[in-house]
């Protein structure tokens, strides 16, 4: 079989009006040498119906039927990248609807991997939040709190037009809601470097315990992988056990004989049945930040997880 | 009991029913059973009450929404639709936008397409085959057609102008009464408020704005003598226990929340829940054998009572029927289909040892046909499938022959795989595979088969 070529996916969020649109452009502009397809997704706001169209030499692909992370709507969304890993790009922005939830996309990525023409590799999704409207929204959307927790890269935009006192309170609570998150600040979405430093945790292998190129203040976070087929109660017990001392938990395990996607935050953690095929299990915990966390969890997996499971901690160290 | 009673039961929450309800949303995916797209069953009353039929017949519900679209009522009030073939319509214009306005008008009974599901609500109810499945009445909730009307500002809108948004979803309450009153009137038995964009926002904004709107609604459904299912999309786990307090008979939720802890809190409530089988990974894109796994191992992990198995939400055009047939299968005979997964898991080993004979198709005298199903016995597809071939069988009498492969048996299972089947019921004609889960009209059916018989004189 030939070689599948490889395409870079980043997930850009943010509620309507935040600037992804903006961010977009920046991107493109800011990465010459590459070749960029865009997949845009807005609630509600559609102008071609599903057709891909060339606009300045992008590629630019529109979904309609509003938020792409409604499980109705998962079908148009995972066809659709089907058909993108057709095209000649480098990389491919999906710039998701305002009201969506990012926590599918590692799932969706995973289900299509046989029938994709391209390896597509998710780097991770970047949030953009409004510094003119976030602490309002953030209240009432649940969405915008997932796109901050799930955030891998948080652009606090707009901050020219609001206070610093309110840049600092925003900043504060993004840490609070989202420790793991790059967080920028940024005028019209301008940031330098953003794909590079995008910090997002990619499932290499375990036993490479190398140093990504994130900032240090990104706590450690516990790998575990196996090649185990793992009782699904067990496993349950076992995430029930973690949960209060992690920020966040997601992977994909093998349980009683089936694939399953875990991800979740606090106390929204998902455990469902997906249909890939995998080499091994993995799973990456992200441990609260209080120093108690890691050890109460490396405890709770080293007496749950059967001997011979790889647990691993990686840490971020600045490079 | 008929399906009808059954999903009355569970909606009185009986306790201790000998079998759990199933609800498959065939809204779109209906006409993929007869060949019509999207567009066609949402808009032609004929083609839609024929797919419907279809549904009834192949998948077996006990449960039967008429038209899982929640646009209807937005293209009524001025929104306009993008359409697509293997899609609901979505709403592409919002009027509200940017007039902080509360419109007044309230949806006709002859408005927009409300006519084409009222008539097809009337024929079903009295084609003999489909009276004894619940009808749901689908409508749009106040909250996403609220949403439809003013856009994505509805939620900004949240904080700055509580008291429009309040008044606007006050409207929009109306308008799902209204359109409650219809179905009713026409004699569905469910009333399915399905408000998607639940999931999106806090349990204290629900609260403050949707609580007592869903409360009204649902207290309106009571009093007419009907049953009412709150459907919501997307992750609503924390809003669940806010959904139980505005009292439904039933929560359907979709692959996003996990149904276990989604069932112990409607079970506190004493509110039945339906779900939630994931649409994309396994309903399209996993084998019959998956869906079958899956539905096995979601029963085993919930109680019983106070259930409903359905799809997570509306099911994307192209799921092959198959899939579906194997949900069904599933739920009507929980532990004959997992003994039958069984069988296939151990295929591989046991099938060196056990000797199967497939025919020498070429030297047969007359056609052979081969129907492969789950169990005829059991499985309505399957059924209809061995029924359409005895129909040839007594048409053609001596000049073919025809044989029942149920999965039930090991040796079949073997059978099959050597064959290279992968999805029940199907038939076969001097070993080429002709129709799979779709079950052959008698002059298409009856064609073929004289195909074959002129071929082997």
């Amino acid at each position: 079989m030939q070689n599948k070529k490889s395409i870079d996916i980043y997930l850009i969020t943010g509620f309507l009006g935040s600037g992804k649109t903006t961010l977009i452009k920046n991107l493109i502009k800011d990465n010459p040498g590459f070749k960029v397809g865009v997949v845009v997704n807005e609630f509600g706001q559609v102008g071609i119906d599903g057709s891909l169209i060339k606009e300045d030499g992008i590629d630019l692909f529109e979904i309609n039927n509003g938020s792409i992370f409604c499980s109705c709507l998962q079908t148009t969304f995972s066809k659709a990248l089907v058909e993108l890993s057709r095209l000649s790009v480098d990389l491919l922005l999906i710039e998701s609807s305002g009201v969506s939830d990012p926590s599918n996309m590692e799932a969706i990525l995973e289900s299509i991997k046989s029938s994709a023409y391209a390896e597509l590799k998710y780097k991770g999704s970047i949030c953009l939040v409004d510094a003119t409207n976030i602490m309002k929204l953030i209240q009432v959307s649940q969405a915008v709190e997932r796109q901050v927790l799930y955030g891998d890269y948080i652009i606090i935009n707009k901050t020219d037009l609001v206070s610093e006192t309110i840049v600092n309170d925003i900043e504060k609570l993004i840490r609070e809601i989202n420790p793991y998150a790059v967080t920028k600040k940024a005028e019209y979405a301008n940031v330098q470097d953003i794909l590079s430093d995008i910090t997002f945790i990619e499932n290499k292998n375990a036993s490479s315990k190398e140093s990504c190129n994130t900032p240090s203040s990104r706590p450690p976070v516990i790998y575990i992988k196996s090649k185990d087929d793992f009782d699904k109660k067990r496993f349950k017990e076992f995430v029930n056990a973690i949960q209060d001392k992690a920020f966040r938990i997601k992977g994909f395990f093998l349980l009683d004989g089936f694939w399953h996607h875990i991800d979740g935050v606090n106390q929204e953690l998902i455990i469902k049945p997906v249909n890939i095929s995998r080499d091994f299990s993995e799973l990456i915990i992200f441990p609260n930040t209080d120093e108690r966390a890691i050890q109460d969890i490396q405890k709770i997996c080293s007496t749950h997880m059967p001997d011979g499971t790889g647990i691993f901690i990686k840490t971020f160290v600045k490079s | 009991m008929t399906g009808k009673q059954l999903i009355y039961k569970v909606m009185q929450h009986e306790k201790a029913l000998n079998r759990i309800p199933w609800v498959p949303f065939a809204g779109v995916h209906a006409g993929k059973l007869t060949g019509y797209n999207a567009i066609k069953v949402l808009t032609d009353q004929d083609k839609l009450f024929e797919s419907l039929v279809k549904v009834n017949e192949i998948y077996k519900p006990d449960g039967l929404p008429i038209m899982f679209d929640l646009q209807i009522e937005a293209e009524i009030l001025g929104c306009e639709l993008m359409w697509d073939e293997k899609a609901p319509p979505s709403v592409k214009t919002h009027p509200l936008e940017l007039k902080d306005q509360i419109p007044d008008y309230i949806p006709k009974e002859q408005d927009g397409r409300i006519p084409i599901a009222l008539n097809v609500i009337d024929r079903l109810r009295k084609e003999g085959r489909v009276k004894d499945t619940a009808l749901y009445g689908l409508v749009c909730g106040p909250f996403t057609l609220a949403s439809h009307l003013r856009g994505n500002n509805i939620f900004m809108d949240m904080i700055d102008k509580p008291e429009y948004v309040k008044e606007l979803l006050d409207y929009a309450s109306k308008v799902t009464v209204q359109m409650s009153k219809y179905y009713i009137q026409a004699g569905i038995d469910v009333v399915a408020v399905v408000d998607p964009l639940v999931s999106q926002i806090s349990p204290i904004h629900f609260n403050e704005f949707l609580t007592d709107v869903f409360k009204q609604i649902f207290s309106y459904i009571r009093q007419q003598g009907v049953f009412s299912s709150f459907f919501v999309c997307g992750n609503a786990t924390r809003n669940i226990e806010e959904m139980c307090k505005t009292s439904p008979d039933c929560i359907s939720i979709d692959e996003n929340i996990d149904m276990v802890e989604a069932k112990e809190i409607t079970d506190k409530y004493d509110i039945a829940i339906g779900g939630n089988i994931p649409l994309t990974s396994i309903m399209l894109y996993g084998s019959q054998q998956d869906n079958m796994r899956y539905t096995v191992e979601l029963l085993d992990s919930l109680s019983y009572d106070n259930l409903i198995i359905s799809p997570g939400c509306d099911m994307p055009y192209d799921i092959p029927p198959e899939n579906v047939i194997g949900v069904q299968q599933a739920i009507e005979d929980t532990e004959g289909i997992k003994a039958m997964l069984e069988n296939y898991k151990y295929q591989d080993e046991a099938m060196e040892e056990m000797e199967i004979d497939i025919p020498e198709y070429e030297r047969l005298e007359k056609p052979l046909i081969e129907i492969f199903t789950i169990d005829s016995a059991t499985c309505a597809a399957c059924t209809y499938m061995v029924d359409a071939v005895k129909v040839a069988k007594e048409h053609f009498g001596d000049s073919i022959d025809y044989m029942e492969y149920k999965a039930t048996n090991r040796e079949n299972i073997f059978r099959a795989k050597k064959m290279g089947i992968k999805n029940l019921p199907c038939i076969l004609i001097n070993g080429e595979l002709k129709y799979s889960s779709i079950i052959p009209d008698r002059k298409e059916l009856f064609e073929e088969i004289e195909r074959y018989i002129n071929n082997a004189k």
